[in-house]
């Protein structure tokens, strides 16, 4: 392999590499929504049972 | 990249403000572990998701296939002669003549050394950065059979691309089943298991160790005279595992015909291309040394991830002043064979006392001793390697457990009842390397991960022997031990000190690193004599120092 084969082949896998760390980000966004979503709904059904003496103390 | 909060050293949720975009980043290595990264911290996230009982199967599935794509790049590259490590290089032509010429050179540094006993020559050379364990190839000059035979060992995720991607694809009619073998140097061969064997050309064949005996479950030994047969027998009496762990990633690549060096450089070429590690011949990279060094500190301090790792050095940076990562070098520490060494880690071990504890080898058969003063202590795969089948205590048994990789060594603290026989001493120095494990009990220096997993840390061993002294602690030093790191012989009777001096003499050794055989060989009955000696002969000699001042 010459030098300029070997960069262009090079330039490929880095490109690949790439695309698929662009999908594997939005993948680790997306689960993570879910994991914000959960703790959100954990604290919203604390406040709700909570009572207004309860929230001054919290 | 930008650090995100998750991820398996994570405590919890926290909020990913955006998208992260990929950054840019010039090596291959660095975007695998990138990905490799964010497939953790993804794969951690949903496992705590799925344990809070949320529904992520759609997730898994799409994390399972993006994994299966990254795993096909990750072979697509490493099968390709670019190296993920060395993206500037583009694989330049010139590192090829560089990793021939290196052979070439090693090849005639092995022609000049001459059989030390009944061992082979060897030369070792570092080469690759990710393939094979510890970059470290041997170079051995079988004399009896007139060939070059190349020695290294796979990495385990090396071993699996082997098996998985590289044997499917080669041609049936180099490849068959056979017996792994060492041949001795009076022509005696002994096979220990099953191999793949792949025959490059006419005069290369390789041989990779399945690590299992063959189907009646014990090893195999060609009949070829009655001295072989004794081989065999001893070896059946004595197999009681069913896999060979001392060979699990073993490879033995054999050049016959092997006069003309540049063509032996060329054939081992040939046969690592064989095996798809094309880098193997070129020196390991600066970013292959560091992984190295890394994934060693992990492995001998048992650090079971980057925070703990991270932890450490930290630690180690504020208790001691300097940056332990730093201050590790590689170094020759056995005839041919390189590691990472932490210079002065013994001194710690040692708590700045004199003699807290000494460490033993003990020898089975006196007339062994001259040779183990000249050429030192070697694993039982390394004598088999280099063709001496000289047995041990239990060498077939080492081979099975994992152990025969390894010297053994004991550590005796210095106020221990422990009575002594034809004991080796080694210079404390030696637990400076860091290619050493130890276990408070006999396992025989087993590797199997459900022993090997739970064994205690270098510092918790040596405090535990401290404090509660178990005869049969041992520890396992890799590959071998240099005769430099040898101060003394104890013996408990006067005849056998009479008789070890005879036998050295007769093979002209008068003094083993400046001292003296007479001084060299010493007669105690027990630790607690030996110990008092020595501190006597410190105190009389500190005591003429002040006088001479």
């Amino acid at each position: 392999m010459t030098s300029i084969e070997g960069k262009e082949k090079f330039i490929q896998y880095q490109k690949k590499y790439e695309d698929l760390i662009k999908k594997l980000l939005l993948l680790l966004s997306t689960v993570q929504a879910k994991a914000n979503q959960y703790e959100y709904n954990k604290v919203l059904s604390k406040l709700q049972t909570l009572s207004v003496e309860q929230l001054k103390k919290e | 990249m930008t650090e995100t909060t998750l991820g398996p050293d994570s405590t919890g949720f926290e909020l990913l403000s955006k998208v992260e975009q990929p950054p840019s980043i010039d090596t291959l290595s660095d975007l695998k572990e990138t990905a490799d990264d964010t497939t953790n911290k993804i794969q951690h996230l949903l496992n705590k998701l799925h344990n809070l009982e949320i529904p992520v199967d759609k997730e898994k599935k799409e994390l399972a296939d993006l994994t299966k794509e990254l795993r096909n790049l990750n072979n697509l590259t490493a099968d390709s002669n670019l190296s993920i490590n060395e993206s500037e290089q583009f694989h330049d032509t010139s590192n090829e003549t560089d990793g021939k010429i290196r052979v070439q050179e090693a090849l005639q540094k092995l022609f000049e050394l001459s059989e030390t006993g009944n061992l082979f020559p060897t030369v070792g050379i570092l080469g690759d950065s990710d393939s094979i364990e510890g970059h470290q190839i041997d170079l051995i000059h079988n004399t009896s059979k007139s060939s070059i035979n190349v020695h290294f060992k796979m990495t385990a995720p090396m071993l699996e691309r082997f098996i998985n991607d590289i044997l499917p694809n080669l041609p049936a009619e180099q490849l068959r089943d056979d017996f792994y073998n060492f041949c001795s140097s009076n022509g005696d061969i002994i096979e220990l298991g099953n191999c793949w064997m792949i025959e490059v050309n006419e005069n290369t064949s390789i041989r990779i160790a399945k690590a299992q005996k063959n189907k009646q479950g014990n090893q195999s030994k060609k009949k070829r005279n009655k001295k072989e047969q004794t081989i065999l027998m001893d070896a059946k009496n004595t197999v009681q595992v069913p896999n060979i762990r001392t060979l699990i990633g073993a490879v033995q690549i054999e050049i016959r015909n092997s006069e003309n060096h540049g063509e032996t450089s060329q054939h081992i070429e040939e046969a690592f291309q064989t095996l798809s590690i094309n880098q193997a011949l070129e020196i390991p990279n600066e970013e292959a040394e560091k992984a190295y060094k890394k994934a060693r500190l992990k492995w001998f301090h048992k650090l079971p991830d980057e925070t703990a790792f991270e932890d450490y050095i930290e630690e180690y940076k504020q208790k001691y002043g300097y940056d332990l990562f730093d201050h590790l070098q590689r170094q020759e520490v056995f005839p041919g064979y390189y590691t990472i060494v932490d210079p002065g880690a013994s001194e710690r071990y040692q708590r700045d006392q004199e003699y807290p504890f000494i460490l033993i080898h003990n020898i089975s058969k006196m007339d062994a001793i001259p040779q183990i003063l000249q050429n030192g202590l070697f694993s039982a795969d390394q004598r088999y390697r280099r063709g001496c089948f000289q047995r041990g205590m239990s060498t077939m048994k080492d081979f099975d457990t994992g152990g025969a990789d390894n010297v053994f060594l004991r550590l005796i603290p210095n106020d221990a009842r422990f009575s002594f026989d034809i004991t080796l001493l080694i210079r404390p120095e030696v637990l400076d390397r860091t290619d050493w494990y130890a276990y408070n009990s006999d396992q025989c220096g087993s590797t199997a991960p459900n022993i090997f997993d739970y064994r205690p840390s270098p510092e918790e061993f040596i405090n535990y022997q401290l404090k509660f002294f178990k005869k049969p602690n041992e520890i396992m030093m890799r590959r071998g031990i240099s005769a430099s790191m040898f101060p003394e012989i104890v013996v408990k009777e006067s005849s056998q000190r009479n008789y070890i001096l005879k036998i050295l003499q007769e093979s002209g050794i008068t003094e083993i690193n400046g001292t003296s055989i007479e001084n060299f060989i010493s007669v105690h009955p027990d630790v607690k004599s030996y110990i008092e000696s020595s501190r006597k002969n410190i105190s009389d000699n500190n005591v003429s120092t002040d006088q001479g001042l």
